[in-house]
Formats: C-alpha cells, structure tokens, sequence
C-alpha cells in the first residue's frame, strides 16, 4: 500500500534507525532528517510496498559505505546518489523502478528518502538486513543468492567507481579498498535486482517499523509503557537493567574489514547482583550475563536511558549509568545455518557459538 | 584409606603452596579448596562443555584475554563443576574477579606460558593417580586374602573407612558391613557375576552426602574388590552345597506315602545314621518355595543361602523338588516359636521382594521322624503360597484348616453350578447363602446364626426355608459337609462379606 510520508514519519523514523543499532554516532542521522525534513517542504515523498511493483522492474539497494571516516566530518555534495544511480541503470541497460534501503537501521535507514525525494523514485518498505551489519556480504538477499553486482559507488570528489563482481565476499574487499580511496566514504548502489526478488529474499516492512519504534520512544509515555510497547511490537525482551560499572577497549583483535575498534562494558545489576558483559564493535555483539550467553549476533541489542527510555549511544555510556539493555531478534532468515554461518560471533571474531545453533 | 587419601587427593591450595600451582597469581579463591583430578588446556570455549568435573581448564594463550572471554569460561567451567580455570597472566578487569567471586570457582593466572603450566600440571596429577594405583593394588591383595563373604565385605568396609558396603539382589541386602544405611547416602552400585550367570549381584557401598570421599576412588575399590566377592561368595555357596546333602536327601528318601514315621526311621536307619541324623533329636523343617506354583527358580539358591544366614547359620539349606528346605534343631516349643518369628521378621521383606513363601513343621516333644515334619513344612508352605509372597506360616498355627488349601475352588463353583441349579440362579442367592454358611458354622443352631449375622432368627429360619425349596440338601447329614464347603466358597465371590474368619476366604490368587 502506497503511502505519502510527511516530516513526522521522518523524526520518528530517524529514532527507529537510531533505537535499532545502538549507534556510536548518531549525528549523521540527525543531519539526514533534517535535510529531508526541509526537502518534503515542496516534494512528497512515497513509501510503498514491493507487490506494487511489477515482478521484474530493476529495484536497487542505496546506503552509504564508510571506512573509517565520519560523514559528518566531510558532508557529500547531494549528487552522489543519483550518479550511482545512473552508473547502475547506464551498466544494466533498464530504469530503475524504485530504490530501498542497504540496511534497516543507522543512516542507511534514512538516506533512501533523500534519495527517493531527489531522484523522485519510490522508497520500497523492505532490506536486505532487517537491521544493520557493518559487512556489505551480510544480506539475506546474499544467501537467497541475489548477485550484489554491479555495484556503483560515489564519493564526495564526484569520482565514480563501478564494480562488476559475482561474489558478495569478494566485493567487501573491493569495496573497502575504493571506499579508502574514495576518502573514507562512498554513496553506493547494489543488489540490483527485480521486485519479485527482493519479495522473495528481503527482509519486508523494515520503513515502517522503524517509524513505528519512533512513534512509541517519541511519545510521551512513561518507560515502562514504552517498553511494553516495544515488546509487543517486536519481541523485545530486558536483558536486565543495570549500572555500567567498567568500560576497557581493545579486549580481542579485529579482523581486516571490519570497521570500529572494538571495546567492552561491564555492568552489574544492584538487584540481583547479576554481571553483565556487552562486547561492543560498532554495535553490541555479545551479551552475557554471569558469563551466560544472552545475546549474541544476529541478535539485536540497544541500549536505553532507564529513566527517560531514550536510546544511549555506546560512546556516551559512562561508568555509574544506569541502563536498560534491549534484546530484539532480528529477521528470521538470520537465524538459519547459512545466516549464522554470516553473522554469527564468530564472523566478528568472537570464537562463540550462537545459542540458536547450539540448541538446533 | 585413611593413609592413601593425603597422597592422592590433589587440590587447590595443596598444589597452590607446593606443586604446579605455585606460579599462578590467585585471582579468586573459592573458600573450600576445590579437589583436582584432571586438566585440560583449551584452545575453544566451546571444549570447556566437555571436561569432566574436578578438571583444571587452562585457556591457552591464543585464546586471547578479553573480559568477554574469562566471562564465557568461568561460566562454562563453573557449570562443568571444574576445580578452577587459569587464563594467561595480564592485567584482568574487577568484573571477571567478581563472576569468578559469584559462580564460586577459583581464578587464576599463569605468569607464564599457560600451556608449560598445563603439562606440569598434567604430570602431577599422573603421579598421584600411580599412587592410587597402587593403592588399589594393595586393597586388592588384602581382600584378597579373605575367604568368608563376611570378612571380605568387612575388609572393604574398613578400607572405605566404615562406609555402608552390602552385597544385594534385586534390591534385597544379602549380606552388609559398616555403617547402617541411610536415605540421604549417595549409592555406588558395581555389578558382580559374570555376562552368561542368571543372577546379578550387585555389590554397593554408600558415602554419606557430607563425607569427603572421593566417589570415582570408592567405585574402583569396590571394582577390584569384586572378584574376591565373587570368589568368596561361590566358595560358600560351594560348602553349603555339600553341606546341604544330608538335608536334600531327606525328601528323596520319603517316597512312599503310606510308610508311618517308624517305618521309614526302621528302612533307612543306616543311611539316616551314615548322613548324621540321629533318632530322637527334635528338628523343626522350614520349607521355602515361590509364592506362584509353577515357578521354581534353582537360581535363587544362593541369594537364599545368604538370606538364611540372618536367621542361623548352622543348619544348611538345600535345593529340593520346587523349592528349599532346611533342618534347624529345637530343643523345646520355646526354640520353635522363637525360630518362626525370626524368619518371619528377618527374612519376611525380602521373600516378599522375591516371590518366596515359607512354611515350618510342628514342634513335637517324641521327635517325629524326619519324613514327617518335613511333609508338615511342605503342607504349611503349600498353605502359605496363596495368601501371597513373603507369607511364612508354621503348620501348629494352622491344624485341620491346611485341608481347605487343597480344595479346587473352581471345581466346587462347577459342582454347585450344576447339581443346585435354582440355587444358583436365585435372585435372593446371597442371602441365602450367607444364611447358610452361618447356620452351619454354628454346627446348625438357628438362634446362634442369626445372632452372628444381627438378625431375627424367625428371618434366618425363612431363609433357610427358602434354601431347601431351591433345592438345597439341608437335611441328610452325609451331604452337610458338601453344602457347607460349596457355601464357603460361593460366599468368597460376594461382593459384601460380613464375616472374614476361615481361612479359605484369607486366599488370594485363586480362581
């Protein structure tokens, strides 16, 4: 079903993307919002569904791809989406029909409107993640088998770069390296493919539920009725509230290619006396609690203010907070042998099975 | 035990103050010093869901360091109940000290390469475990040395110092030594006999919950004590076998049913004699045989012979036709009596556990042959076999009444089925026959009968009135013993008995 989005949606889609990875820098979602805010001013922007489209109209995910380096820090010049666009639709030959989301939280739950109001196509409610993941590799339209080429990218030079590659793993490697020489960031366009495709692989209503998250945090509720809310409308479950008690970094190596320094936070709940663990690199990937698994990759988990219920930024978490700490499952594509075998700890570097697999 | 247990326990803080442990910086101490029996150096947490309880987990060196990880495997070991877990010395974040803290599992560090620290380690507990071996072999050779079931169960005992130790079947303690058992010990069954033997024996020690025994020690010096259990145990057997001779001949000899007591002491004087029987010393016999009557198990001969030895051990027991049977002496009633309640409260639980009945002689003043009261104790445990397993049942106690066991109940219910037709098939026909088996067990007083069943003897009388229309002989005194037996048994397949006192209603397990 089409739907117009107005500048509401899009604040409370800018908390959703910021609820669902509990992002160590927000600041480019807020910039995001407020750039799309003021361009709905005198364009509408429309959301729609993938059955609207006809089964074999070219669709294309659009997200940006960083390497080190803030967007904040260096702002794109407002072009760079609509030339991978064209790089995409110039190197298959067809239009493209519609374009969604790379990922379902963070920025690229947000650049698609921009891209939508500038290029004037419709934004598809779906992704190929159903969260974020710092890989470009870990798609479910990756393990349905959905080429992720050609890939177009654009960085804020005006240079551009298209990538003809068959293998999602080998493009990671691809990508990263253009991306550093692009500047440390790159507008991208990938997995093209045909609505039907993207029906069958995506991950469907990820535009709507992160308007729906925001619509619950920005009420003005209470926490616990907003935690309520957020349980019924995603399966949230409290790991536990508890008081951050040490913060260290560099607790294990990190891979090549994977973005972020890695860290850790340890809290302890007053109540219980319970110890809980959260490994952080870029996102929380691990939880344990009394040296338990409680979540793990592909699992979600966010991070809330106890006593506001608002999203805490992994970098702004400091000893003696206070903290809510979220667990949401994530797609259930994800949680299939051939999801795990991408997403799990161990393709973050952390040598432990995901419980799911464990039980399977 | 008590000497070997200093040199093979390893644990904690021993090793901590003067073995392996001692370049190990102590994070977290448990305040008990947890028992080592093995280790294991892990290069994947998921190997730590493997070790066995006791086990040292040394994480090695390419693991890493993280918090994370010292979390994930204290938790890992703690679950495994393992002794400790050693990471690789770093400086090491308060919250792994404090889960080490809450689980209650020792933490430390290795100052050095945890794998050197591992291998030391490893060969230490060999050393110790050689200890035990030795140790082992020595309580094997002291066993090894006993040859009554008694001692050898004694000798294991004291070497687990005074544990409960009993050799059982099927539940039922045969023999035992040291301390009584309780419901809250922890059972250590190993089994004896052999793959192709009927019997299975089990030989159990039990540990006292708050004793600090090691249980995979207990276990095997109760596995190296088996053969000579099993040794000692066939040996005796073997003895009370040939024992037992003089005791099984007896019932061979008793053939010929019509030869009175004198007679058969007359025939067989020689060989009476030349088996060690002497005329004129009174015995009492004790027959066992299974509660089932098609069911005799030669297998449960030597579980018996060692369940006789609580009640004496001089009178040898002997297989005979479809069951058991022994000889005890009593010199006067007192013995006799005193012989039946000792079989009834020492061995009656347990021949109720194996199906088993037992039955006695009378005791006689004049010593009656030895045919003769073993004939008596086959007719009492005949008498005992329905009135269910565990029975033990003296003739003396059970005079003419023995007669009603032999009755085919269901050819009596045909007989009264087909000669007292209308009776039968009388609505009003377990009045009657109430009415009639209490006029005759009041030897025909109507005015008696009706007191015993609360009615007016004019109603008794009516009853019996009836009873004669249905054709019921009342009347001619040779057939009175007939009416009187088909009553009794009728009345055994009535729903509401008022009166429970003759023996045949006492009966189960008939048709």
């Amino acid at each position: 079903m089409s739907t117009i989005l107005t500048p509401e949606d899009v604040r409370n889609l800018r908390t959703g993307a910021h609820f669902l990875t509990c992002t160590i820098d927000p600041t480019a979602i807020y910039i995001y919002a407020e750039m799309i805010q003021r361009a709905m001013e005198d364009r509408s922007l429309e959301l729609i569904t993938v059955d609207e489209l006809a089964p074999d109209d070219l669709v294309v995910a659009v997200g940006m791809v960083t390497q080190g380096l803030f967007i904040a820090d260096m702002p794109p010049v407002g072009d760079e989406f609509l030339g991978c666009i064209r790089a995409i639709e110039a190197s298959l030959g067809r239009p493209v029909r519609a374009v969604y989301s790379l990922a379902a939280a963070n920025i690229n739950g947000i650049v698609p409107l921009m891209v939508g109001l500038q290029s004037s196509l419709p934004v598809i409610d779906a992704d190929p993640m159903g969260r974020v993941f710092p890989l470009i590799s870990q798609t479910t339209l990756n393990i349905g088998n959905v080429a992720i080429g050609p890939i177009a990218l654009m960085g804020v030079t005006g240079e551009r770069a298209v990538i003809e590659v068959e293998s999602a793993q080998r493009a990671e490697t691809l990508v990263r390296a253009i991306v550093t020489e692009l500047g440390g960031w790159a507008a991208t366009a990938m997995y093209p493919c045909s609505a039907q495709q993207l029906m069958e692989h995506g991950v469907q209503g990820s535009i709507s539920r992160m308007i729906r998250i925001g619509q619950i945090l920005e009420a003005s509720t209470s926490v616990e009725r907003k935690l309520l809310l957020l349980a019924e409308l995603l399966g949230t479950t409290r790991i536990g509230r508890a008081r951050v008690s040490h913060i260290e970094s560099l607790s294990r190596p990190t891979d090549l290619g994977l973005p972020a320094q890695p860290s850790s936070v340890t809290l302890e709940d007053e109540t219980t006396g319970r110890i809980i663990h959260l490994e952080v690199q870029n996102e929380i990937l691990l939880v344990l609690v009394d040296g338990e698994v409680a979540a793990a990759v592909p699992d979600m988990v966010t991070l809330l203010n106890s006593e506001q219920g608002t999203v805490v930024n992994i970098d702004d978490v400091q000893v003696g907070d206070v903290l809510d700490i979220m667990k949401i499952t994530a797609a259930a594509q994800w949680y299939t042998e051939a999801g795990l075998d991408l997403t799990e700890p161990k393709a973050f570097g952390i040598p432990i099975m995901h419980p799911r697999r464990r039980h399977a | 035990m008590r000497r070997s247990k200093n040199e093979t326990r390893l644990d904690v803080a021993g090793l901590l103050a003067h073995g392996s442990l001692r370049g190990t910086t102590p994070l977290y101490l448990t305040p008990a010093s947890g028992l080592i029996e093995s280790v294991v150096l892990v290069s994947q947490l998921e190997a730590i869901r493997q070790v066995r309880p006791n086990t040292v987990v040394v994480l090695s060196s390419e693991m890493g360091s993280g918090g994370w990880l010292v979390s994930a495997a204290l938790r890992q070991a703690w679950e495994r109940r393992a002794s400790a877990v050693i990471v690789a010395g770093s400086a090491y974040a308060s919250a792994a000290v404090g889960l080490a803290e809450r689980l209650g599992i020792t933490l430390l560090a290795a100052d050095g390469d945890p794998a050197g620290l591992a291998l030391e380690l490893a060969a230490e507990i060999g050393a110790a475990l050689s200890v035990v071996d030795a140790e082992l072999a020595r309580v094997a050779r002291a066993v090894a040395r006993d040859t009554t079931l008694g001692d050898v169960l004694r000798t294991i005992s004291g070497e687990l110092d005074g544990l409960g130790v009993s050799l059982e079947y099927d539940g039922v303690v045969l023999a035992s030594a040291g301390m009584p058992p309780r419901d809250t010990d922890e059972v250590i069954p190993v089994e004896v006999g052999e793959a192709n033997s009927a019997v299975h024996f089990t030989i159990t020690a039990r540990v006292p919950t708050s004793a600090v025994h090691n249980l995979r020690l207990v276990r095997s010096i109760l596995e190296v004590a088996t053969p000579s259990v099993k040794a000692a145990w066939l040996l005796e057997d073997l003895l009370s076998t040939a024992r037992a001779v003089p005791t099984a001949a007896i019932p061979r000899l008793d053939q010929d049913l019509d030869a009175s007591g004198a007679e058969f002491e007359e025939k067989h004087r020689h060989l009476l004699n030349q088996l060690g029987w002497r005329a004129g010393e009174p015995y009492v016999a004790v027959r066992f045989r299974s509660a089932e009557e098609q069911d005799h198990r030669p297998e449960l001969t030597a579980v018996l012979r060692l369940l006789w030895r609580k009640v004496t051990a001089r009178s040898p027991l002997a297989e005979v036709h479809d069951g058991w049977l022994t000889l005890v002496p009593a010199g006067d009633q007192d013995a006799s009596t005193q012989l039946e309640t000792r079989i009834r409260t020492r061995l009656g639980p347990a021949l109720a556990e194996l199906g088993l009945v037992a039955g006695l002689s009378r005791w006689q003043e004049d010593a009656p042959a030895l045919a003769m009261i073993v004939r008596e104790a086959r007719l009492a445990a005949e008498s005992a076999r329905p009135m269910g397993s565990g029975t033990v049942l003296g003739l003396a106690s059970l005079g003419v009444v023995a007669a009603t066991t032999f009755v085919d109940m269901a050819a009596v219910v045909d007989v009264a089925e087909l000669t007292l037709p209308r009776l039968m098939a009388a609505p009003d026909r377990d009045v009657i026959i109430t009415a009639l088996a209490a006029f005759l067990d009041h030897r025909g007083s109507v005015s008696l009968a009706a007191k015993s069943l609360n009615l007016h003897r004019n109603t008794l009388q009516a009853r019996l009135n009836r009873a004669r229309e249905l054709g019921v002989p009342l009347d001619i005194p040779s057939e009175l013993l007939s009416v009187h037996l088909i009553a009794k048994v009728l009345r055994r397949s009535m729903p509401d008995k008022t009166t429970s006192e003759d023996a045949l209603e006492n009966q189960k397990g008939l048709p």
